[in-house]
């Protein structure tokens, strides 16, 4: 443990940091549609989705955190410096978003900070073109699949319960299934974001060369990002929780029920293959989903449209704070 | 009886337009993802479609059975 540095510490530190406001700031995601219709009280929603959290790598393992370790920035172009100014960057984003309001996205903050510091540091030749197309791609298709699962479902969850003239009996079986969709949801959350970190560390444990490019990611990685995104989650982010589920549309338990499903085996599909999607993104879409079931009016898509511009400032805004501060790193 | 097409079939070809125009910027190994993103957005965009074509819009009587404005009402 030679290579242990002061420095080394602080940026885990910070990468932590950023876990805990990644759960403050997106984790809230898993319980808006469960707030909102009143299954659960919002402290015993964050506690569900806390625990959720925490587990999610026994059950959907550590492929996204080998993602962002070896897939985004070439690894030899990280360092200790880099990574720090990719935090920094992605963290002042999810602040200045988190003041506004605004559910962007916290993995793409990170995503765009690091190679905006890969940038500043080695050039455009530092960025992995192919993991870049993944991540991009599934920017687009991740909300697309989100709303598509969410509709469908939900069309044809009422398509067979039509005949059902005991609606109070059926809603209650639904605010029941919605425990276990929020949980679902949660877990596709914790697997996806906390990983992100997860592969942040492991990116510095490999540049310092405390362990080999090949290797998987420690059990003590894996439990104190867990950890830090599940207090996170645990501390609620309020606004983003209003915003996520009553302004975009108004939600009944069996509607929660359908877009956390759909959130859900959407994270579920992105996780086993690797590839770091937003929850955001995700959730946003299956609500507009759900939303769209009664009639498309009742989409309020002044609000998704204001989503979406976040969206797409929030790679070029977290790249763009980066490079600037990865800049007086130069100088040494 | 004048069939229109309504904003759902407008709103699920935009989305399999979308979902078409990833298909080539997609890795291959994710290609199926956003082939299905296409066919599910074309199923319901094909579905509304047919719904709409059968369900005039402008009828002697509205869908719920009111009277059309300026019809008399009935008997």
């Amino acid at each position: 443990m030679q290579n242990v540095t002061p420095g080394l510490v602080a940026v885990i530190a910070i990468a932590l940091a950023f876990d805990f406001f990644n759960g403050f700031h997106d984790a809230a995601n898993s319980i808006a549609t469960i707030v909102s219709t009143r299954v659960l009280t919002p402290v015993l929603a964050v506690l569900w989705a806390a625990f959720f959290n925490f587990i999610a790598w026994l059950v959907l393992g550590t492929k996204v955190a080998a993602t962002i370790a070896n897939d985004v920035v070439d690894p030899n172009y990280l360092t200790l410096a880099v990574i720090f100014a990719g935090l920094i960057g992605a963290i002042a984003w999810d602040i200045i978003t988190w003041r506004l309001g605004l559910p962007t996205s916290s993995s793409h903050a990170l995503i765009g900070g690091m190679a905006g510091a890969a940038v500043a540091a080695a050039g455009w030749q530092a960025l992995l073109s192919a993991g870049f197309r993944k991540i991009a791609v599934f920017i687009v298709l991740s909300p697309i699949i989100g709303l598509l699962l969410s509709f469908t479902l939900l069309t044809g969850v009422l398509w067979i319960f039509h005949r059902f003239h005991r609606v109070d009996r059926l809603n209650r079986g639904f605010r029941v299934g919605q425990l276990f969709s929020a949980a679902a949801f949660s877990l596709g959350h914790g697997s996806n974001d906390a990983q992100k970190t997860m592969g942040v560390i492991l990116a510095l444990l490999i540049a310092e060369g405390i362990v080999p490019p090949s290797s998987g990611v420690p059990l003590w990685v894996v439990l104190s990002a867990q950890t830090a995104i599940a207090v996170g989650t645990a501390f609620g982010g309020w606004r983003i929780v209003h915003t996520m589920g009553s302004r975009i549309t108004r939600l009944q338990p069996v509607q929660g029920m359908a877009a956390e499903t759909a959130g859900a085996a959407t994270l579920f599909f992105t996780a086993a293959n690797g590839i770091p999607v937003s929850t955001t993104h995700t959730i946003t879409g299956a609500i507009v989903g759900v939303g769209s079931v009664q009639r498309l009016s009742a989409v309020r898509w002044g609000v998704a449209g204001q989503v979406v511009w976040a969206w797409a400032l929030t790679i070029p805004g977290a790249f763009a704070v980066a490079w600037l501060i990865y800049l007086p790193f130069k100088l040494f | 009886m004048v069939p229109t097409i309504g904003r759902r079939v407008r709103f699920f070809a935009g989305l399999g337009l979308v979902g078409l125009v990833m298909v080539p910027l997609t890795p291959p190994a994710f290609r199926d993802t956003a082939w299905f993103v296409v066919g599910l957005a074309a199923f319901w965009a094909i579905l509304f479609t047919v719904e709409d074509l059968m369900t005039p819009t402008y009828g002697r009587r509205g869908r719920r059975g009111r009277p059309s404005r300026g019809e008399p009402p009935a008997d």
